[in-house]
């Protein structure tokens, strides 16, 4: 064995794996529950009559609405399978490829805890987290694990490590810090809370909040890591996510967060967990110390380190496009950037008839819903994406493209809204390709504010 | 769950790599993020003490000023129109068509003051809301014919909108032909059948609106936050969407300036056949006006869009900047009313609407991104979460 990866290979406690695979389980059963409860099914996929695609996923297919609903009972009865540990490898996939199947189908629902659970699945993938309270190994004892190389547990607390790391670095910027922008227009809409309330208006508790998530999102992987500050640091965990659950509109992303957080866990808690759990429901506790076959073993952690490599460098390829960060969005999704703006659009598109010459305005509600119209007025890719869609809409046969141009005006953490896209650009003629400084305006603010390039 | 944390099971303790950290190093980190914190004062000056918004207040005084009120004035005007066609249908002379006409005039008046309140009681499940049952143009006029000549008077039955709603009536009534089937011809008894239930069924949507509201009013006051599903968003989604259709369909739509339209279309203006559209624009750029500044029934200025920004540190510019539009939008409106009606206008100065459009093209950013931004309303209702 490679002696640079002994450390790697080290047999550790399945357990964190255990409670990670059963909370995976239970978070996406319960939200893909909620989802089809509150109608999402039909509002985001079935009732759009245009989907806006992913640069370079449009191959995913756009599914009928039964196939839609399939989809969901499939990702349903994968996430209780997980949660069961039955034919864990089925399921994890079916799970890992449904989810990411319906998140591929439109721009517009992206959201920054939907990509991480699409990446935690990933990495559930590469680990037989089914070794221990499951049907698997109550079904064949052959496949119960105590002992996974130690790759597969510090895999996913640098996961979730680079995660919080880069979401507080996103918040290292003037207005999060010095203006409490957004958390100062944000804040006071719970000002009706009993004692708390009234001072939620004030800026200064939204730059004290400011600086408190940044300090948070940057400290608690080593807070978490470390034993001694462990347990204080999932206090704050717990704290932390559920304030903001209580806040803001954000689903389950705070449970998300909160489940992952076990991770951090020293294996005796989990092994005790698991005793509790097994006691509990009176199921053997049954696993051989049996370690996996090592070319299996080694295999995943070539694939684990291409996937945290990729992890780490993704989100800061922002660097390699000119412009501000938070105006263009050049590489902003996919980057842990977790309501760090509020931005918002007004978007109206002309469509110039090549034949008479005249020039007409489109009524944006008769081809998208509110959330996809919302989403698309302040993103570029969204903005050029509809736009072509308009033009081939419009196209009379046998004549060329009419021209399509929009006026869009934008603003940013409640700024007065600037003009965003060049009103006499053709955006037919742009490409998804072409630099984005050829049709998008330059960002109204750059003042000396700016403490990264990146900011606003 | 009593989670211990020290463990009497002895396992080997493998994987501790990430618990090596130094744990001066996590101290220093820290203690640099507190000292930078404490060091670096913010200097936000020109964040002035803001003053306490109360929206709980604001819904109050929407729905016992504004929304109660003009929902009573369109109910009882309804209730009159329903008389005043009864009463034309039983004795149809001239005097008693005017003053159907009238009533009718007056009713739509009612009418547009609540058309953007299409929630609660303003939207019934499957049948739709408020605007799209009673406010739909430009109607089916052959479509209408068909169904006098069928007696098909139960709309429940179908979802042709544009064969009923008070436009269906602006034809029913103002069109010189079809005032004079009402008298002349074979079906004049189906003709005032049809009547009495466009007349009902307008009723009976106003009367809804009504009494609903009565039931509805705590449930709405109290559903004081700011999330998607609160009153505020509802009403001000619905807001919105009333100032847009003012801009697309009132405006936008006989002006040519939709795509796919060639020219102006004079014959889609709203009320074409009672040449009301001037006056109505009127009512309805005033009812938006008085919806944004929430200005009660009887006229008082209550607490509304223009109160909340001005509680705003960043929101007086906003404010400011909004009432200068409606104020310029209201100008135009009355500039254009001079002389003849809509339709003959745009024939003789096909763009005599170009301005008008203009400055509500203008005003749209600052009701919509601008305001909903500053003031943090969830813009999109019923879907989603954020991160």
């Amino acid at each position: 064995m490679n002696r640079g990866l002994s450390p790697l290979l080290s047999p550790v406690s399945i357990g964190p794996l255990i409670t990670l695979r059963i909370i995976t389980g239970i978070l996406m059963t319960f939200s893909t529950l909620r989802f089809m409860a509150l109608g999402w099914i039909e509002d985001h996929y079935i009732l759009p009559v245009f989907h806006f695609r992913y640069p370079g996923w449009e191959w995913v297919p756009l599914l009928s609405s039964s196939g839609y609903y399939l989809l969901h009972f499939l990702m349903l009865i994968a996430g209780i399978m997980v949660i069961l540990g039955w034919y864990y490898k089925v399921a994890i996939w079916s799970l890992l490829i449904s989810f990411t199947w319906l998140e591929l189908i439109d721009v517009t629902y992206y959201l920054n805890h939907y990509y991480f659970v699409s990446l935690l699945l990933l990495a559930m993938t590469l680990v037989p987290a089914a070794g221990r309270l499951s049907m698997d190994s109550f079904r064949n004892p052959k496949l119960g694990l105590a002992f996974v190389p130690a790759w597969q547990v510090g895999m996913f607390r640098i996961f979730l490590g680079v995660v919080y790391l880069y979401a507080g670095i996103a918040k290292i910027n003037y207005d999060w810090l010095f203006e409490g922008l957004p958390l100062r227009i944000w804040l006071p809409a719970n000002e009706h809370w009993p004692l708390v309330g009234p001072y939620l208006k004030s800026p200064w508790v939204a730059i004290a909040f400011s600086w408190s998530g940044m300090l948070y999102d940057l400290s608690i992987p080593f807070l978490l890591a470390w034993r001694k500050t462990r347990r204080y640091a999932w206090i704050g965990v717990i704290v932390f996510h559920l304030l903001t659950a209580l806040m803001f509109q954000i689903g389950v992303f705070p449970w998300v967060m909160i489940g992952a957080s076990l991770i951090f866990f020293s294996d005796p808690w989990h092994e005790q967990l698991h005793e509790k759990i097994s006691n509990w429901l009176s199921i053997p506790f049954q696993e051989k110390p049996i370690l996996l076959p090592s070319f299996q073993v080694r295999y995943g952690l070539i694939l684990a380190m291409i996937g945290l490599l990729f992890h780490l460098i993704f989100p800061i390829r922002y660097m390699a496009y000119p412009g501000s960060l938070y105006w263009t969005e050049e590489g902003y999704r996919f980057g842990w950037r977790v309501m760090v703006m509020e931005k918002a659009g007004t978007a109206t598109f002309y469509v110039l008839d090549r034949k008479t010459g005249r020039e007409g305005v489109v009524d944006n509600r008769e081809f998208l819903n509110d959330h996809q119209e919302k989403q698309m007025a302040m993103q570029p890719d969204m903005i050029l994406q509809y736009a072509h869609f308009l033009g081939d809409t419009y196209k009379a046969p046998g004549m060329n493209p009419p021209q399509v141009r929009a006026e869009v005006y934008v603003t940013l953490n409640g700024r007065p809204s600037a003009l965003f896209v060049n009103p006499k650009v053709d955006l037919m003629q742009v490409k998804s390709s072409d630099p984005i400084s050829d049709w998008i305006l330059p960002s109204p603010d750059t003042s000396s504010k700016n403490i990264f390039k990146y900011n606003i | 769950m009593n989670f211990s944390f020290q463990s009497k099971i002895k396992i080997p303790q493998l994987l501790g790599y990430l618990d090596f950290i130094p744990s001066q190093f996590l101290l220093l980190i820290l203690g640099i993020f507190l000292a930078t914190g404490m060091g670096c004062k913010p200097k936000t000056k020109e964040n002035k003490p803001v003053a306490n918004f109360d929206r709980q207040l604001m819904l109050s005084q929407l729905a016992d000023g504004y929304i109660l009120p003009y929902s009573n004035s369109f109910s009882i005007a309804s209730d009159s129109l329903n008389w005043a066609a009864q009463n034309y249908a039983s004795n149809s002379s001239f005097s008693n068509l005017a003053l159907l006409q009238n009533q009718w005039v007056k009713t739509y008046d009612a009418f547009l003051y609540v058309y953007s309140l299409n929630f609660g009681p303003g939207e019934k499940p499957i049948v739709g809301t408020l605007a799209e049952n009673v406010g739909i143009w430009p109607v089916n006029t052959n479509r209408i014919e068909e169904k006098v000549a069928m007696s098909l008077t139960d709309f429940s039955q179908d979802f042709e909108r544009d064969t009923r709603g008070l436009l269906a009536l602006d034809y029913l009534l103002f069109d010189s032909i079809s005032i004079t089937k009402f008298t002349i011809g074979a079906d004049t008894l189906k003709r005032k059948t049809y009547l009495l239930a466009l007349t009902n069924h307008v009723k009976t949507w106003a009367n809804d609106m009504s009494s609903g509201w009565i039931g509805y009013r705590n449930a709405f006051v109290n559903n004081n936050g700011k999330d998607a599903g609160s009153s505020i968003s509802l009403f001000y989604n619905t807001f919105l969407l009333g100032y847009e259709v003012l801009k697309n369909y009132k405006i936008a739509l006989p002006a040519g300036k939709r795509v796919g339209q060639t020219q102006i279309e004079p014959s889609l203006v709203e009320a074409y056949y009672s040449q009301q559209s001037f006056h109505f624009l009127q009512t309805h750029l005033t009812a938006i006006t008085h919806l944004w500044f929430n200005i009660s029934y009887q006229g008082a200025n209550q607490s509304g869009f223009d109160d909340w920004l001005s509680s705003l540190s960043d929101g007086p510019p906003l404010k400011t900047q909004t009432e200068t539009q409606f104020i310029a939008l209201s100008q135009k409106v009355q500039d254009l009313q001079i002389g003849l009606p809509l339709s003959n206008r745009l024939q003789q100065d096909p763009a005599c609407l170009d301005n008008l459009y203009a400055t509500c093209q203008q005003t749209t950013r600052l009701l919509k991104s601008d305001l909903s931004s500053l003031i943090g309303i969830a813009i999109t209702y019923t879907s989603g979460d954020g991160d």
